[in-house]
């Protein structure tokens, strides 16, 4: 046989395995981009598995790093490892830095090769077939978790051992827990509950009742709606202002309780917030939290110049109330109220809320008297790259980037709508009710 | 397999100072058959080279899953009291030697101008150090960090070694160490101003290893022995006044353990609300500060003081007057930093119960826990197999049998390690180990 026909057969051989092989290529291995939430994930949200770190329990000795780097490279190389131990001794204080698979991971978007992927069991991990050691997943994270290798250059990242972490196991200390979250947020389950049945009692069961109730001598109206009544008439009627105070003595003890807690409207954005598919955001022209105070000024205002209250016409917590219940259902032109404004939801989380409410900024002004205040100590957080606080907060009012930073964040009371998201998020009970008057924050008194 | 191929790299590192080379020489298996490791194989390794050479080395289980597999020793023959002297130090300084590349360091010669030894990826460099003699530790540290980013350990000399001070302190950082020996003025002599150690690498490791070493720690935690821990727990164990628990309370924070030390004897303490003494300072020196606190009631500014000069606390304690005011004390440490001559003491250092000959011997500086012979082989044994010797103190119910263990998996082994351990252990404490003994 001669050279060249030996050459054609072995060629004829390559192509038919190549056309026998499945077409399958690199990019079909490559982690896609997280898929969209489903229905049932934003209802029952998937708890996120985690590390908690101790640092009052730490004593910087190492064993956590051993123990990991025995997985990452089988050798007792405490520079290989996916934690890595951090000793201040300016400031006498030992520090462990770990992947805390975040729900939206900054090393997944980071990466140009989308070699970083968060699976269906919330671990983030990186895919060394795609990973080009670039560091910039490194360089993007705020705990700077995924670790280079000196010896070798490559990024090792925690990947929780796939659910059995072998440096918890191993902290001679206790320092480090690995947990799934809390199993039964109360505080959320009550918060659901009260919402319910406020919406039910409000809107469902007795017609108008939050702009204005009346049993027996006990009257009850809308502070709003009372301000606008009586730039309207002209005339302050002491009964109505009265009974417009109950909210106002709500607020001042307990906060803007009533709008994270009892608004119907606010019930109806949560569970639209629920299947908003994708947020577009607010234009920034709008985006001012003063607005809501120009609306309020505006509703008077226009109230008295109009002679009728000028708001709430198009007010949704009034149009909800009046239009939707058994006795009133689908009855005027105020039913498009109510979908047209909860379609803000689309731009940002209680976007109205943060906006446009008017009434909230009645309660906003009534809680500069408030008795309670919710506080974040960053000396309790101890991991500031957790950030859960901030990213449940509905009216966005935490400050992410202060936390990053180890700063405590003020967080704006007359901004701040109670509904305790944060309280029962954080991990380390960094996050507290206190009285207005209380300067500590959590964990200062454990410095 | 020999101890040498699988808790060694194989290798040591050796520095000509006057020559400024360096080259690595591979560590002969007749060496290390006839060797355990630790101070006992350094003694045998400084016998191949000039008296005054220094040895930096590692035992077989530093680095290892063995609890507080912490110890680097440093050995050197005493100019002073004419024997070897094996100086530990404990942190993260064994480890990272071992993680570096090499088991042990060599440093021969005298440079003539101040240097500093890096270590890493295998390799030894000498680095010029010209502007550094007279600076205080923590200024010699920021010093380092500009010149020679990227360590993890350091040992290093303050003021006191470049004046020539007899009680010179080298040390570990800004720590200090167990070092009341001389090495310091060792390296001094040498114009070696520090030992930079990066271990970016590693070691193979044994599978059963880590399941053992929870095994020790959960045998330990049963009896007891890890229940207290931190600095004052050591210290009320030595302090009989309660002078120095008195000194440090209101002032502790954190506790801080050896590498993979289950037992923390070590807390930072934070003296004041302004000032330098805002800063913490790491409370080591357990029989240093109780000997500061029995002469002052200012022990953690002196204790400090003595931290940035580089001098040793237990030394500086014995030159102090009673109940000064602090600022005298101040200068009198100060005075012992400069001044070229030792203290007018011959039994110094020394322990309560314990050979000073013996207590010289293993670095004069290990907390004494206990007394008389059970320390003294107790701490031997420690320092060959590069374990912490104040965690085998306080780890009281931890055999020999039970380190021998991360050796080897074989009862009958074990059984031979520990009787050649026993021999090394004795010819340690004789103070001379011939060349090919065993």
């Amino acid at each position: 046989m001669t050279k060249q026909t030996k050459q054609t057969k072995q060629t004829i051989r390559m192509e038919a395995s190549r056309q026998l092989e499945p077409q399958l290529n690199l990019e079909d291995l490559r982690p896609r981009r997280p898929e969209k939430k489903t229905f049932s994930d934003r209802f029952m949200p998937r708890r996120n598995n985690y590390i908690l770190f101790d640092p009052a329990k730490c004593t910087g000795c190492g064993t956590c790093e051993m123990i990991c780097s025995t997985r990452n490279v089988a050798k007792v190389a405490p520079a290989s490892a996916s934690v890595k131990v951090l000793t201040e001794d300016r400031l006498g204080k030992n520090f462990a830095v770990l992947c805390q698979h975040c729900r939206r991971p900054l090393c997944l978007e980071a990466c140009p090769t989308r070699a970083i992927e968060k699976g269906d069991d919330g671990i983030v991990r990186i895919n060394d077939l795609f990973c080009v050691d670039c560091g910039l997943c490194t360089m993007a994270c705020p705990e700077a978790a995924p670790i280079k290798d000196p010896s070798n250059g490559e990024i090792h990242k925690c990947d929780l051992c796939e659910g059995n972490p072998l440096c918890v196991k191993h902290c001679p200390e206790g320092a480090l827990t690995y947990t799934r979250g809390k199993a039964f947020r109360w505080i959320k389950a009550a918060r659901w509950g009260v919402q319910a049945l406020s919406f039910l009692f409000l809107v469902i069961l007795v017609v108008g009742t939050f702009c204005y109730f009346r049993a027996g001598t006990v009257e009850l109206s809308c502070p709003t709606g009372t301000l606008q009544n009586i730039a309207s008439s002209g005339t302050l009627i002491l009964v109505g202002a009265s009974s417009a105070l109950a909210l106002l003595i709500l607020t001042v003890l307990f906060g803007r309780v009533f709008c994270g807690w009892v608004c119907p409207f606010g019930f109806v954005l949560d569970l639209v917030d629920k299947i908003v598919p994708k947020r577009i955001g607010w234009p920034n022209v709008l985006k001012s939290r003063m607005a809501k105070y120009g609306i309020l000024g505006g509703a008077v205002g226009g109230s008295a110049a109009l002679g009728f209250q000028a708001f709430c016409t198009v007010c949704p917590i009034g149009t909800l109330c009046r239009s939707y219940g058994v006795t009133s259902f689908m009855q005027s032109a105020e039913l498009a109220v109510v979908p047209a404004l909860a379609a803000t939801e689309l731009a940002e989380r209680r976007s109205w809320c943060r906006y446009l409410c008017p009434v909230g900024a009645t309660l906003g002004i009534a809680s500069l008297l408030r008795l309670l205040k919710i506080v974040i100590g960053a000396r309790k957080c101890k991991k500031f790259s957790c950030i859960q606080c901030a990213e449940v907060c509905p009216v966005g009012i935490i400050n992410a980037d202060e936390l990053r930073e180890g700063i405590s964040p003020k967080i704006p009371m007359t901004e701040c709508i109670m509904c305790l998201r944060c309280v029962d998020r954080c991990p380390y009970d960094a996050a507290k009710i206190r009285f207005r008057w209380q300067k500590s924050t959590p964990g200062e008194a454990n410095r | 397999m020999s101890l040498c191929q699988s808790f060694y790299n194989g290798k040591i590192g050796v520095v000509d100072l006057t020559t400024l080379s360096a080259y690595a020489l591979d560590l002969s298996a007749e060496i290390c058959r006839d060797h355990i490791g630790g101070a006992s194989l350094n003694a045998r390794i400084l016998a191949d080279y000039e008296s005054d050479s220094l040895v930096f080395g590692t035992g077989p289980l530093t680095g290892s899953f063995a609890p507080a597999s912490a110890l680097l020793v440093g050995t050197f023959r005493s100019p002073r009291w004419d024997h070897l002297c094996h100086v530990p130090f404990m942190l993260r300084s064994g480890p990272e030697l071992k993680f570096s590349g090499i088991d042990g360091l060599v440093v021969r010669g005298a440079a003539k101008e101040p240097v500093a030894l890096s270590v890493s990826r295998g390799q030894v460099r000498v680095l010029p150090l010209p502007d550094s003699p007279g600076r205080h530790v923590p200024e010699l540290m920021q010093v380092l960090r500009r010149g020679a980013p990227g360590f993890r350990v350091a040992i290093v000399t303050g003021p006191a070694a470049d004046r020539h001070s007899p009680h010179a302190s080298a040390s570990l950082g800004m720590h200090g160490s167990p070092d009341r020996v001389g090495l310091a003025a060792r390296m001094a002599a040498k114009n070696l101003k520090a030992v930079l150690l990066n271990g970016i690498g590693g070691l193979p490791f044994r599978e059963d290893h880590t399941a053992l070493s929870k095994a020790t720690e959960k045998m330990l935690r049963d009896s007891g022995a890890l229940s207290d821990t931190g600095f004052i727990t050591v210290v009320k164990k030595l302090d009989d006044g309660g002078e120095a628990v008195k000194a440090v309370r209101g002032t502790l924070g954190r506790n801080r353990a050896c590498y993979h030390c289950p037992c923390p004897c070590m807390t930072y303490a934070a003296p004041g609300k302004t000032g330098p003494d805002k800063e913490s300072l790491l409370l080591r020196d357990h029989a240093g500060l109780a000997a500061l606190a029995r002469k002052s009631e200012y022990p953690l500014p002196l204790l400090r003081r003595c931290l940035e000069l580089g001098l040793d606390p237990l030394a500086a304690a014995q030159a102090l007057r009673e109940d000064r005011p602090l600022r005298e004390a101040l200068s009198a440490v100060e005075a012992l930093a400069a001044a070229a001559t030792p203290i007018d003491d011959e039994d110094y250092p020394s322990a309560p119960g314990i050979e000073t000959r013996d207590y010289r011997l293993l670095g004069g500086g290990i907390t004494p826990l206990s007394a008389g012979r059970a320390w003294t082989e107790r701490v031997a044994a420690a320092m060959i197999l590069g374990i912490c010797p104040v965690f085998m103190q306080i780890a009281g119910r931890l055999d020999r049998s039970d380190l021998l263990r991360f050796l080897s998996p074989d009862a009958e082994e074990v059984k031979s390690l520990a009787a050649r351990l026993d021999g090394q252990v004795e010819m340690l404490l004789e103070g001379n180990i011939p060349k090919g003994s065993e």
